[in-house]
């Protein structure tokens, strides 16, 4: 320590002995032995006497200016409260951040006050700073302050008369000015002190609570928050402030309100969706079972936990779908599922896998009951057959008007004959009389044939053997008359169920027609091609030729009446026969065709549509 | 009244049978008759010898009846030829209207009518007789087939089983050879 210690005064009236010890003591130890850092300037600002704590805190004293110990800087500062002190003489307090000797900031609340010269008007020479260390106190209060007013939450402090003695920023944004009103009024608009109240409850015994409560802010809108309370200021067992620290829930309360808005939508629609939902998670448990499912299954979703629970109910394949979360549709022919007593229920199946982004949740199946579309579907097949019939049976009265006027002519010709004594007339007659009624035989033939309503009877056979076969059969006939025969059937085409007759009589009426329509082009002969492909789950027959085409009448009637251009050739049934039979078997009949160019038939068979076959594969 | 030695029909049908009846029929009423088998053949035949009267079938392969009809009336020289429609088509929908509806269209100028198959022998001639404007002989009407005749025939068919109607061909048939 340096040596120059400045004397403390004496006063001049004499003391006693034991005080004057004291006094000795005091100026040899005090300015040791205070706990703050004490340094004596003088008026040049120099630093003339420290201690030991100001030494230890700002580095070495001697030949520095204040500023340059306390704050580093090489400059007085602006405002010197030391130079103040030198011109009034009066006392002052400060609080200062400075730079101690390890360059760390520090905070500390200077004391500073003069030392009075040799006489009461001399001049003052030196002050006296007492400076104590509050770093920590200030880091305190700094990390405190921040955190009440930048805390994602409102702060409020009450009175016992639950007035507002202070709030965070947050709480004037949310609520306006607040100081002085009480919380109720503030946060809730409320005449008087809610029912429920944590801050109460805090009051009466000092512990700390938690409620949900619903305000409202300054422009009027509804906010939810949870509070809680603590104790702040307490006195002899009384807690004289509660603090209230509110979270806003606002959003997440709507959020919650419209997640549970959703769910109630979304359990209503699964529930009464007609088609039966089944959801499992991955472990195989049942999650989701609607009624829908319930009703085809004829069981309670109560007696069924997990997927092994419906053994009874599904065929494995399908099981094995679900539990893999194999993701597809199966369309009615597909999977049957069965009903508690044992009906087997026609379904259109649906499986989907549950993912929320990268993560499975578990599997989705959907069970569309086909019942009343089978059923609706049979009626229209047997509606149309019906109205194929209908429409013949209109259109064989029109038909058998030629072959009537032909018996009419040929009775004419008969008579006329016989009366001129011609017999080379009389022999046509007989020829036209017997022609026609060969006629109306080979029609009532056809349409009894037509009539019967006999059903398919499908086997599982190779669509392409069907072609193949008359193809074979009408060879020799093709090129007879000059026409090229060819086939186009596309390879590896799997087998279905059809009646291997019918459709044989179906393609045989069809070829049989392109010869024909070949034969009466101009010039006769030309080119047939019969096709089979199978596309988007249908087989397609096509027969094409170059023939002669049709024009816009007969395009018109060639399945709506009983109609023949072929005139001795045909009974016009041919064509009715093969639509039967395709419409038999759920598919349809489409044909275009040019004047003079040709024509091109198409039957197509969707396989979901085919018969049932009698026999297993 | 003419006479109908100075007519000529051109009868157009795709049946042969009712080709030959209808002429045959014409024939005896001593017609000259010219015949065709679709739209196209009683083109041709026109331009050879325009007929008096034309017996129109309908629906044939090639070009139909209609079409022939369209080009007829279209042309100056033949638009006044009247038309015999003869055909089991009459009343059914072609080309979005009806025979009945054609033959009302007054842009069509020129006479045209129509008899539905089956057609006798004296209607043929009565109703061709009337168009023409030729007298109707009387003592004929009394030879032709009777109605009940017919009507007995055209109902033995309809109701005919197809096995009784192969008996009745082999009776014609058996006939022939005997006759």
């Amino acid at each position: 320590m340096t040596e120059n210690a400045i004397q403390p005064s004496v006063p001049s009236s004499g003391l006693l002995e034991p005080c004057q010890r004291l006094q000795k003591w005091l100026c040899e130890n005090l300015f040791a032995s205070l706990p703050m850092s004490v340094a004596v300037i003088d008026r040049e600002r120099r630093i003339v006497k420290a201690n030991f704590i100001f030494e230890q805190k700002f580095g070495p004293f001697s030949g520095r200016h204040c500023f340059e110990a306390y704050k580093h800087h090489s400059n007085p500062c602006e405002k010197c409260g030391v130079m103040e002190i030198f011109q009034d003489g009066k006392t002052c307090h400060s609080y200062e951040r400075g730079i101690d000797r390890s360059e760390a900031p520090v905070d500390y609340l200077m004391h500073m006050t003069p030392i009075p010269g040799e006489n009461q008007d001399a001049e003052i020479q030196y002050v006296l700073q007492t400076a104590m260390d509050i770093t920590p106190w200030a880091q305190q209060e700094q990390e405190y302050r921040l955190f009440y007013e930048h805390a994602p939450c409102t702060i409020a402090v009450l009175d016992r008369d639950y007035r507002i003695v202070r709030g965070n920023r947050r709480l004037s944004a949310l609520f306006g000015n607040h100081l002085g009103r009480h919380c109720y009024e503030a946060f809730k608009n409320l005449p008087e002190k809610c029912s429920v109240c944590p801050a109460e409850r805090t009051f009466q015994d000092g512990g700390i609570y938690h409620a949900v409560q619903t305000g409202e802010t300054q422009e009027g809108n509804v906010t939810n928050y949870i509070v809680t309370s603590a104790p702040l200021l307490q006195s002899e067992n009384r807690v004289e402030q509660v603090v209230e620290l509110s979270i806003d829930i606002t959003q997440e309360r709507i959020l919650e309100t419209e997640v549970g808005k959703l769910r109630a939508i979304q359990e209503s629609l699964i529930e009464n969706s007609n088609r039966g939902i089944l959801a499992i998670d991955q472990t195989g448990k049942i999650m989701i079972l609607n009624a829908a499912l319930e009703k085809l299954l004829q069981r309670r979703k109560e007696e069924i936990h997990s997927l092994a629970d419906l053994e009874p109910h599904l065929p494995p394949f399908l099981r094995q779908i679900i539990e893999e979360g194999v993701e597809t549709c199966l369309l009615p022919g597909g999977p049957p599922i069965w009903a508690q007593d044992g009906e087997e229920i026609p379904v259109r199946f649906t499986n989907i896998c549950l993912k929320m982004g990268q993560e499975t949740l578990g599997y989705a199946s959907f069970f569309e009951d086909l019942r009343e579309i089978k059923q609706l579907e049979k009626e229209k097949l047997e509606a149309e057959r019906l109205a194929a019939v209908g429409q013949t049976v209109a259109g064989i009265a029109h038909g058998v008007k030629n072959i009537i006027m032909g018996l009419e002519g040929g009775l004419y010709v008969v008579k006329s004959a016989s009366k001129k004594q011609d017999s080379k007339l009389g022999e046509e007659g007989w020829r036209m009389l017997e022609n026609n009624i060969m006629k109306i035989s080979a029609l009532i033939k056809d349409f009894l044939n037509f009539s019967k309503g006999r059903e398919p009877r499908p086997r599982w056979v190779h669509p392409a053997q069907i072609a193949r076969d008359v193809i074979a059969l009408y060879e020799e006939a093709a090129r007879k008359e000059g026409i090229t025969l060819v086939a186009d059937l596309s390879e590896g085409i799997e087998t279905a169920p059809m009646d291997p007759q019918e459709m044989h009589s179906c393609l045989a009426n069809l070829v049989s027609n392109a010869i024909d329509a070949c034969r009466m082009s101009d010039p006769p002969g030309g080119r047939i091609a019969v096709s089979l492909r199978e596309k988007g789950g249908s087989i397609l027959y096509e027969v094409l030729d170059n023939g002669c085409g049709m024009d816009y009448e007969v395009k018109k009637k060639v399945f709506t009446t009983f109609f023949s251009t072929k005139g001795m050739g045909g009974t016009g049934l041919g064509l009715l026969t093969t639509r039967k039979i395709v419409q038999e078997h759920g598919g349809k009949i489409e044909f275009e065709s040019m004047a003079g160019q040709g024509t091109r038939f198409t039957m197509v068979f969707p396989r979901n549509r085919l018969p049932k076959p009698a026999e297993p594969t | 009244m003419e006479k109908s030695e100075a007519k000529t029909v051109l009868v157009v049908d795709d049946e042969p049978d009712i080709v030959f009846f209808l002429r045959a029929v014409l024939e005896d009423h001593g017609f000259q008759v010219m015949t065709a088998f679709n739209g196209q053949e009683a083109t041709d035949k026109m331009r050879q010898q325009p007929p008096d009267l034309i017996s129109l079938d309908l629906i044939m392969p090639g070009k139909s009846g209609i079409r022939f009809f369209h080009e007829l009336r279209k042309n100056k020289e033949w638009s006044k030829i009247p038309v015999l429609f003869v055909s089991g088509h009459v009343r059914e929908t072609i080309d979005g209207s009806n025979l009945v509806e054609i033959l009302k269209d007054r842009t069509l100028s020129g006479p045209a009518t129509y008899l539905e198959k089956p057609v006798n022998a004296q209607t043929y001639i009565r109703t061709i007789n009337t168009i023409l404007g030729l007298e109707q002989k009387t003592e004929e009407q009394a030879e032709e087939g009777s109605p009940e005749l017919q009507d007995q025939v055209e109902s033995l068919l309809s109701n005919a089983p197809p096995e009784t109607l192969e008996r009745i061909l082999q009776m014609l048939k058996e006939n022939k050879k005997g006759g």
